[in-house]
């Protein structure tokens, strides 16, 4: 009976089954219990590591959704500018520095392919009322620019309009205006307001899109101004629905662009893709900036779960001695300090994602970017937690190699 | 000829670059199956000893062989420990956030088991070592006899071929180290083990086939008689 007892494996109870059991199943299983117990020992330590882990996801889940965001919209934008050409004065470091005279938008309507032309000004104005200044739209009544701005209340600019406005829902909310009311933006303007619009389609658009709209004809006879952009459609009225519409039309702007380049040299006409790419560079720049700003975010909760890890290394060191002396190998005893890491990380990293939501959100409330929309990817997410597992493993590396490095004889002697 | 299973020959061991000299040429023939008890004063080596009988660490100089291996030449000294050795400490060193069960599955952990075949040798085990009724209790449930009963199950886990023990009953009252000692003897016994105990306690090392005594890093006598048991053992 006591040589069953004490002589184990070697007298074949062991099966070939059960030994593949345990090395596919069944280590990860006890390494997984192991560990989660181990980290379960110290709560208010294995808390705080986490929560340093879920502040480093939280940023990257709410960075990483911004970017994803902002590359969705500029998406949207070239599929509604696909088919269409924006033309500038050549050199125009902004269109807000750009003039485009009626003679030239003339001259652009000649030209084989354009089918049709819009002309925009954009005005830059601070109204009584409103704490930061709003672009307003100086727009051709009939222009094609219009079918983005949809009318919700009242009416839309006409013919023979003057010092009339349609301005966008949030605004008229902000200025407690409705339609009938009186907009005042400096002592040449008094607008009559005759419509709001709800959110444009293209609010998210740098320079094309706006808070209000007014009729091209005040910004020349008010302000002795000349329109800013020229839009030059070729197929009028069109939206790319898919990628490969973006692609053909942008294909067909990059083709037809050298012909209004000829015939009006001093202007310089481009895709929706070249003229968003300095915004896109931009934003790229920021993109940059804030995963700096995460990377190092994770860094430090790393450092974090290193600190942890080698704190609790340093109170289970007889503990570790003793499992080298019953022979648990180097490997093994890393294995389980890695997934004491890893466990730790990735309860910080589902932490961390509701907390990057939260800060989202909190930023859109915080500074009003009522234009900045946030992707939701569940791929983004797998690999927030994915992410955080590899800062885990990564920062139990060195306490677990030392522990792996302990003596046995020493370590079942310490104190 | 007696079968070894453990044998050290002129072993030396040295520390912090030879300014401590722990050993100093022990030499030393363990037959299979014998109860070897090592005395000697405090620092005369004893653990150091152990430690290298047990592949724990290796001399600086001459060699120690576990069942005719030359540990110079073992690749992977982690398994033979798991596989021949066993070790109970002075301290029971039981991981506390661990049941006794869990404790005693440790060692078969590395081995090709199934959990439910380590489940249950633990449980057996435990029922042995009188540990029926404290198979899921914490060790801080428990007494100090009954953790180093733990200890003496869990080193026994992988049926080990070798067993060492450094004080064995030197964490508990004399009562329980007695009953202590009649388990560790009765389970050895039976199950044909070598055992090395390392004790300061004359009534321990009565218990043993035979005795050495350490003085200073040397054995000073190779084997005297074991004293007579005590009466009713």
């Amino acid at each position: 009976m006591l040589h069953r007892i004490v002589r184990p494996g070697r007298t074949g109870s062991c099966s070939a089954r059960a030994a593949a059991r345990s090395r596919a199943g069944g280590v990860c299983y006890r390494r997984r219990v192991l560990a989660l117990r181990n980290v379960l020992r110290r709560k208010a330590r294995s808390l705080f590591a986490v929560l340093q882990i879920a502040v480093a996801i939280a940023a990257f889940v709410s960075i990483v959704g911004v970017t994803q965001g902002l590359r969705a919209q500029f998406y949207r934008i070239s599929q509604v500018f696909a088919f269409d050409l924006i033309v500038l004065a050549r050199g125009a470091a902004s269109p807000l520095f750009s003039a485009v005279s009626y003679e030239e938008a003339e001259a652009a309507r000649q030209v084989p392919g354009v089918k049709a032309v819009s002309l925009l000004g954009i005005h830059l104005v601070r109204p009584p009322g409103m704490a930061q200044p709003v672009t307003i739209m100086a727009v051709e009544p009939g222009s094609e620019m219009l079918r983005f701005f949809p009318i919700v209340e009242g009416r839309g600019l006409r013919e023979g309009d003057g010092e009339h406005i349609v301005i966008g829902r949030l605004m008229a909310q902000q200025l407690g205006l409705g339609v009938g009311g009186t907009l005042a933006i400096d002592d040449r303007s008094r607008f009559e307001v005759v419509g709001l619009f709800d959110t444009p389609v293209i609010k998210d658009v740098p320079f094309l899109g706006g808070q209000a709209l007014m009729p091209l004809s005040h910004l020349r006879d008010a302000y002795r101004r000349l329109p800013n952009i020229m839009i030059c459609h070729t197929e009028p009225g069109r939206t790319a629905r898919n990628p490969d519409e973006v692609r053909e039309g942008l294909r067909r702007g990059e083709e037809l662009a050298p012909s209004i380049g000829e015939a009006i040299p001093r202007l310089h006409a481009r895709t929706i893709e070249g003229f968003l790419d300095s915004f896109k560079q931009q934003a790229e720049l920021i993109d940059s900036f804030a995963l700096a700003i995460s990377f190092l975010a994770a860094l430090v909760s790393a450092i974090g779960v290193t600190n942890t890890m080698l704190m609790s290394v340093f109170d289970r060191t007889r503990e570790i001695g003793l499992l080298r002396a019953i022979g648990w190998s180097r490997l093994r005893i890393v294995a389980m300090i890695e997934a004491e890491g890893a466990l730790l990380a990735t309860a910080g990293g589902l932490l961390g994602l509701p907390i990057g939501l939260l800060l989202i959100e909190a930023s859109k409330l915080l500074i009003q970017l009522g234009w900045l929309s946030v992707t939701l990817d569940p791929l983004l997410y797998l690999r927030a937690v994915g992410f955080a597992a590899l800062l885990g493993l990564l920062g139990a590396l060195y306490p677990a190699v030392r522990a792996a490095y302990l003596q046995p004889t020493e370590a079942l002697r310490y104190e | 000829m007696t079968d070894l299973a453990v044998r050290a020959v002129d072993v030396v061991k040295h520390y912090d670059e030879g300014l401590v000299q722990a050993l100093r040429g022990v030499s030393l023939d363990v037959p299979a199956g014998q109860a070897l008890a090592i005395t000697g004063p405090s620092g005369s080596g004893k653990t150091t000893l152990l430690h290298l009988l047990g592949a724990l660490d290796l001399p600086t100089g001459g060699r120690v062989e576990v069942l005719g291996q030359d540990l110079r030449g073992v690749r992977d000294l982690d398994r033979l420990r798991n596989e021949t050795l066993g070790f109970v400490f002075q301290l029971h060193n039981l991981i506390p956030n661990l049941t006794l069960r869990e404790n005693v599955m440790l060692p078969a952990y590395p081995r090709p088991l199934s959990r439910a075949e380590r489940r249950a040798r633990a449980g057996e085990l435990l029922e042995r070592v009188g540990l029926g009724h404290r198979i899921d209790f914490l060790p801080v449930k428990c007494s100090g006899g009954e953790r180093q009963r733990a200890a003496i199950a869990r080193a026994l886990m992988n049926g080990p071929r070798v067993l060492l023990a450094d004080e064995p009953t030197g964490s508990v009252d004399s009562a329980t180290g007695g009953q202590i000692l009649d388990l560790f003897r009765d389970l050895t016994r039976e199950a044909g083990v070598t055992t090395i105990t390392i004790t300061h306690d004359e009534k321990v090392a009565a218990r043993a086939d035979r005795v050495v005594h350490m003085v200073d890093g040397l054995l000073t006598d190779l084997g005297r008689p074991a004293l007579p048991p005590p009466a009713g053992v």
